[in-house]
């Protein structure tokens, strides 16, 4: 699993996205995967088999879950950035934690074969300090440090008063609005919540290294499958063609389902839906991811 | 700001971002409360709302002035 890195992303889709995303949704859409199932994950048997795998919760870091969540929201909300932002931030939730060893399955149910890098060791296992303690030992670290990295040299102006004045806030005004009534923040309130996922995933990432390293006196180890210490903990032994070919069928099943359900179903609430007054939409998949 | 629906986006930005020196101090203090009580402070909750909550509402409910606007 990711940890800090999943906050930095946030700014950076939205970056990307603009005015066609809400953030709120973005940075929920992210944590989805992960909300109602991670604090059962470390009390679990076979924890990665849990978090990850078939059966167990696995299915929460499927393309098909944030599909569905989004579609969800678009049906009961009509809000089209807040049904893009679930499904941009899901998504990239699921991509992220393909790189650690437990994989994840990202065509379910068309496929229920882990797709993963291998970079570092899911270390669930070892409860929640010991996951953290042995993250901050391996390639997650680092992984998290090149996403902050990324928001700095290539998406830092995301995190200025102006862009949230003039895009984050645009995008969305409906739910910041909400914030501001039923909080009784101010501008200057809206923003320092906005900025605080960045700060929490920097405080997190600097916060967990320093104790791994004084603390724990974990060994650090950033090479590929680090680290060491941590036992593998694969939830499938199929060899790389195997996956491919798996994943592959699963890709395309999974592909005909979303044209299928745009056809029955998905286009009509999406042509239904509203989009803030300052929002524009081309045509096509531009009209979602671009 | 524009905060309702029918509301165009505001393009003059007055300062509403506290000065650079605030966030660094909040951040070393996070750190600390972070490495000494993980469990509590290392979480999704506390965690993105304690910029917010440092540097607005605890001035405020302190009955002082928060950090200074900056340009």
């Amino acid at each position: 699993m990711s940890w800090a890195a999943h906050e930095f992303e946030n700014y950076f889709l939205q970056k990307h996205m603009g005015m066609k995303a809400s953030f709120l949704a973005i940075a929920l859409g992210t944590f989805a995967p992960d909300l109602f199932t991670k604090a059962f994950v470390y009390a679990a048997k076979d924890p990665a088999q849990f978090h990850r795998g078939w059966p167990g919760v696995g299915f929460t870091h499927s393309f098909i879950f944030g599909l569905l969540g989004a579609t969800l929201v678009l049906a009961t909300t009509r809000s089209r950035s807040w049904a893009v932002g679930i499904l941009v931030g899901q998504w990239a939730h699921v991509l992220t934690d393909i790189c650690d060893t437990a994989g994840v399955m990202p065509f379910f149910p068309f496929s229920t074969e882990p797709v993963t890098i291998g970079m570092w060791k899911h270390a669930a296992s070892l409860g929640r300090y010991g996951d953290a303690t042995a993250y901050y030992s391996s390639l997650g670290g680092v992984w998290d440090l090149f996403w902050l990295l990324m928001l700095v040299f290539f998406a830092s102006r995301t995190l200025r008063p102006a862009y949230f004045r003039n895009v984050i806030v645009p995008a969305d005004p409906r739910a910041w609005g909400w914030l501001h009534r039923r909080l009784h923040l101010p501008e200057q309130g809206l923003l320092l919540l906005y900025q605080g996922f960045c700060f929490y995933g920097l405080g997190r990432m600097t916060a967990w290294f320093l104790r791994a390293r004084f603390d724990d006196k974990a060994p650090f180890q950033p090479v590929w499958g680090g680290p060491r210490y941590v036992q593998g903990n694969d939830l499938s032994d199929a060899g790389p063609l195997e996956v491919i070919l798996r994943t592959s069928v699963g890709g395309v099943a999974f592909a005909l389902f979303l044209v299928v359900c745009w056809r029955l179903f998905l286009k009509r609430l999406w042509l239904r839906g509203d989009d803030p007054p300052s929002v524009t939409r081309g045509r096509g998949l531009a009209a979602i991811f671009h | 700001m524009s905060l309702g629906p029918g509301e165009e986006a505001q393009h003059e930005v007055p300062a509403v971002a506290p000065p650079l020196v605030a966030y660094v101090a909040t951040l070393v203090v996070y750190l600390v409360l972070g490495y000494l009580f993980r469990s509590v402070v290392l979480n999704w909750i506390i965690g993105p709302a304690f910029l917010v909550c440092s540097l607005y509402v605890l001035p405020r409910l302190l009955g002082r002035r928060g950090p200074k606007a900056a340009g």
